[in-house]
């Protein structure tokens, strides 16, 4: 008898009892098995929501507590006395200029080589590059950036963190927007074609509308990445008026080791929009991460 | 013949390929040249050493210790999260009560920046005032140095990142797991399979792409890692947790030399590209079945 | 004017030649079918003809005028689609008017043409409906409608009915037909289906590896089919095919021997064809004659007969002689019995023979 015959066996002849007792227990494991994991991801998160609302001596204490006592928005009000409002406008600003201006780029050059044919296999070489500088360290080449962003006078300005960031968000952009194009049947721009549209008639009356919703996931995507990117915001921006929301975390977690309330608090004004996403794009995220969104 | 327009081509790739250039293909050549001179910015000046720099650099502690570093942070932070993805895609593949709810929830991390991630936690691993001493405190034990001790400060780090991308890896298997057709499982049950059989005989083979590229994907990434060591240790305590990119930073942006932070960056660029042709291999090979 | 003539036309996809020297000269308002199996190249000379593919050597000229290098749009020519590729972000009204506005024609004479081929295509209330919300069926008469309203001087038809399940395609084709009457534009039509070929031409092109292989009426190539392929690919159910060798061949008559001995007269074929010769000879299975007892006597072999297909009108049966399968049309009041054997004559009249390179000695004499 082999074992899988033995189990068999042995499952037929168990009184009915034990089979459900059985089932209950494993539905037990089940249930405190993904409890332990949501509790373990969601309870950091949880902290940082109630941190912000809480009296500083409820956190700078030796037996601390999760929930406030009471809830106080002074972290929120001494934050925007201390120029929040102007660094989360730094952060939408490089955010959405970086991103449109990915957006286009690579959604013309995914268009190029999804359609076109080109010499000696050019496309496939032009797609290495692509992926190597996507997954290339950025910090790799901070040293000659920082000389060409000093060169131009772009050091410590926006535009010039817009300009960088074309280093993660182009081929990023480039990468997702391939699938999207690939996805618009050669037909339909064919049959567009003999209805005498020109390539620009294609792209704006065809090819955008029909990519539309993989415009839209991938520019949030573009977005998020801008929002987060902390390397290049620290090494290129220095005035403090400048500064993006991530590169304002790290300076207040070294200069006020311990003002949790305000420091949670910008997490948490940092983090709304990016958390309101979180469902919406859920079904594009594998193939965003799969290229390594960071 | 629609597509054959050489003209449209070029004007549809010239941008992005301009800017590739500027941005990256550049800078790269810039600081392979950087690699072998020593550079001078205040007083303007550089001339070529030939290989000092990198003699120098592998004659450097600090910068053997970051190779270390990295390696070891790399490989247990992705196998870790990789492990744990697997185990998360298993409960989620299945229907629950709330699952709507709750796989929302369990992305969220990944979805914050690493500067809040960093920031929550090291208020976590607080001596004095973090949670996580509070609560080793109520059941008995000894408040730990999470971020001060030299032999605990790295895999401190690993932990957070394993918060936060754990996430990512559990999607990835979770996609492989939805796209197993469910007649196939059915059929080994069939044939007499009990469930952890199904698992190990069917399920995990089946998904064997999507965990690799899971893996993949985060040994690149980890490779990379810098924000988190940065924002929670600093390197630190002494040098510690100093990975390859925090040795570059410092030695570039805080000491300035800049032809030993070149060389290293060279050094790093070799195996980014190595490990990208990896990637690519895969990829590419994917997409052609 | 709207004639085509194609002249040595050529297609090479890298190293590989599709469509090695077509010549072919299309009339106005002919109804022209390329049929062939798939890979045969029927597709590629289209999208030639229609200017989405380059061509690697010869000329297409329509109404006179050379067209090779004039873009796709101002060939006069629209075409449907294989899968329509309709907008699918347009309704249906848009779908038809998207290409009249690309052509700069004024928004009232564009509804009004839209309008027009809505009517005879039965689309009025569809128009505006988004194609996601269309059946098969509409959604292939909305791709011939944004054919119809551009006013074409040719139309070109990818295997529009491929789609469309088989109840469907009989009733479009005799849509189509009509359509081309009333219209009596020059259109072109590729399908690999014969029975379409067979209904709808007025001139059928069988393409076979990138050549064609015989032109002419539908009936033409079915009565006498130029090669083997043509015969074989051409009528349903397919032409039976009796190995077969010349025996005798002399001024006054050709004899053939079919395997197991039995003898046949055939017209007489000496100029081409020598004793020895092995031969194909090809009958369709509604010409092989099947006798009853009575006239058993006429016979000239007997097949034994595995499965046979009752279809209400006529009876399908499937057999063999001598190794050779064969397949006979029988009359729906023929007595089937349990025998599984049916005593045939072969008409030499309807009998095509085949040297043993394909070609037709009828069609060589």
């Amino acid at each position: 008898m082999n074992p899988l015959q033995q189990t068999a066996a042995m499952t037929a002849t168990a009184p009915k009892v034990n089979f459900s007792m059985l089932r209950l227990s494993r539905s037990f494991l089940f249930y405190a098995a993904l409890v332990l994991c949501l509790t373990f991801f969601i309870t950091p998160v949880l902290w940082m929501v109630a941190t912000a609302f809480k009296e500083p001596g409820e956190y700078v204490s030796s037996t601390p507590s999760f929930w406030p006592s009471s809830l106080t928005l002074e972290h929120f009000q001494a934050l925007i006395n201390d120029g929040f409002l102007k660094r989360l406008g730094n952060t939408v600003i490089v955010a959405f200029g970086a991103t449109a201006a990915s957006i286009m780029l690579g959604f013309m050059a995914a268009y190029a080589l999804v359609r076109y044919q080109f010499p000696a296999r050019l496309d496939i070489a032009f797609l290495l590059l692509v992926l190597i500088v996507k997954l290339m360290p950025p910090i790799v080449v901070a040293i000659p950036l920082y000389g060409l962003l000093k060169d131009i006078g772009l050091l410590d300005s926006l535009f010039g963190l817009v300009l960088v960031y074309q280093l993660y968000t182009l081929p990023f952009c480039i990468w997702m927007l391939l699938g999207f194009v690939r996805d618009v049947p050669l037909e339909i721009e064919e049959a567009a074609a003999l209805d005498n549209a020109n390539i620009l008639q294609r792209l704006w009356h065809i090819v955008l509308p029909l990519c539309k919703p993989g415009l839209v996931a991938t520019s949030i995507f573009t977005l998020i990445l801008c929002w987060n990117e902390f390397p290049f915001a620290l090494l290129f921006l220095q005035k403090p008026s400048s500064f993006t929301l991530p590169l304002y975390i790290s300076n207040f977690i070294t200069e006020n080791e311990t003002f949790w309330g305000q420091l949670m608090g910008i997490g948490l004004l940092s983090s709304i929009p990016v958390l309101l996403f979180a469902g919406f794009i859920q079904k594009h995220l594998i193939r965003g991460f799969s290229m390594g969104l960071k | 013949m629609i597509f054959s327009n050489k003209k449209h081509l070029t004007l549809l790739l010239i941008p992005a390929l301009l800017v590739l250039f500027i941005f990256a293909i550049y800078p790269v050549i810039q600081v392979t040249i950087y690699s072998f001179m020593e550079v001078d910015f205040s007083a303007n000046e550089s001339h070529f050493i030939g290989l000092q720099n990198y003699r120098d650099l592998l004659d450097d502690w600090f910068f053997t210790t970051s190779i270390q570093n990295t390696v070891q942070f790399s490989i247990v932070a992705s196998v870790i999260q990789v492990i744990l993805g697997i185990l998360l895609a298993i409960l989620f593949n299945r229907n629950f009560p709330g699952k709507r709810f709750a796989l929302p929830v369990i992305i969220y991390p990944m979805m914050l920046s690493t500067l809040v991630c960093s920031a929550i936690w090291r208020s976590w691993y607080h001596y004095d005032f973090g949670m996580l001493n509070h609560w080793l405190g109520i059941i008995g034990v000894e408040p730990i140095e999470w971020l001060f001790n030299p032999s605990l400060a790295l895999y401190s780090v690993i932990l957070v990142d394993v918060w936060q991308w754990t996430p990512m890896t559990f999607l990835i298997v979770l996609a492989g797991l939805q796209s197993i057709p469910q007649d196939i499982s059915e059929a080994a049950r069939t044939d007499g399979a009990n469930e952890l059989q199904v698992l190990c005989y069917i399920t995990l083979p089946m998904i064997k792409g999507h965990i690799m590229l899971a893996l993949l994907l985060r040994t690149l990434d980890t490779f990379k890692i810098f924000d988190k060591v940065y924002a929670l240790t600093d390197g630190g305590p002494g040098n510690a947790t100093e990975t390859m990119s925090v040795f570059v930073y410092r030695n570039g942006f805080k000491f300035f030399e800049i032809g030993l932070a070149s060389a290293a960056s060279v050094f790093m660029l070799a195996i980014a590209c190595a490990l990208s042709i990896v990637y690519a291999t895969k990829i590419l090979g994917d997409q052609n079945k | 004017m709207s004639d085509l003539k194609l002249t040595a036309v050529k297609k090479s996809f890298a190293k590989t030649e599709i469509i090695k020297g077509v010549d072919l000269d299309i009339k106005d308002g002919e109804f022209i079918v390329f049929v062939g199996p798939s890979g045969c190249g029927k597709s590629t000379l289209l999208r030639t003809i229609a200017g989405l593919e380059d061509l690697s050597a010869g000329a297409i000229e329509i109404g006179g005028k050379m067209v090779n290098n004039i873009d796709a749009a101002k060939r006069g020519i629209a075409m449907v689609f294989q899968s329509y590729a309709l907008y699918p972000h347009k309704s249906v009204y848009d779908n038809m008017a998207f290409g009249l506005k690309m052509n700069g024609i004024d928004k009232e004479e564009s509804a009004k043409r839209i309008q027009h081929a809505a009517e005879i295509l039965q689309l009025d209330q569809l128009l505006d409906r988004k194609p996601k919300q269309l059946s098969g069926g509409q959604r292939q008469r909305v791709a011939i409608g944004r054919a119809i309203v551009r006013e074409p001087d040719v139309f070109l038809f990818d295997e529009p009915l491929s789609n469309l399940d088989a109840e469907l395609r009989v009733e479009m084709r005799v849509q189509l037909t009509r359509l081309h009457r009333r219209l009596n534009a020059t259109m072109i039509y590729v399908t690999h289906d014969q029975v379409e070929a067979m209904t709808m031409a007025d001139r059928i092109v069988v393409l076979k590896d990138g050549r064609i292989e015989q032109v002419g009426s539908p009936l033409e190539l079915y009565k006498q089919p130029r090669n083997k392929f043509v015969a074989g690919f051409l009528g349903s159910p397919k032409m039976n095919f009796i190995d077969a060798v010349i025996t005798q061949c002399d001024c006054q008559h050709t004899q053939i021997t079919l395997p197991g001995g039995v003898s046949l007269s055939v017209p007489k074929y000496s100029l081409v064809a020598q004793v020895g010769d092995k031969i194909s000879l090809g009958i369709r299975p509604n010409d092989l004659i099947a006798l009853d007892d009575s006239q058993s006597t006429d016979k000239d072999f007997d097949i034994q007969i595995d499965v046979s297909e009752h279809l209400g009108g006529q009876t399908i049966a499937y057999g063999s002689y001598a190794d050779q399968s064969l397949i006979i049309e029988l009359d729906k009041d023929f007595a089937l019995k349990d025998q599984h054997q049916i005593a045939v004559k072969l008409p030499v009249e309807h009998c095509h023979l085949f040297a043993s390179d394909g070609l037709s000695f009828t069609a060589a004499q």
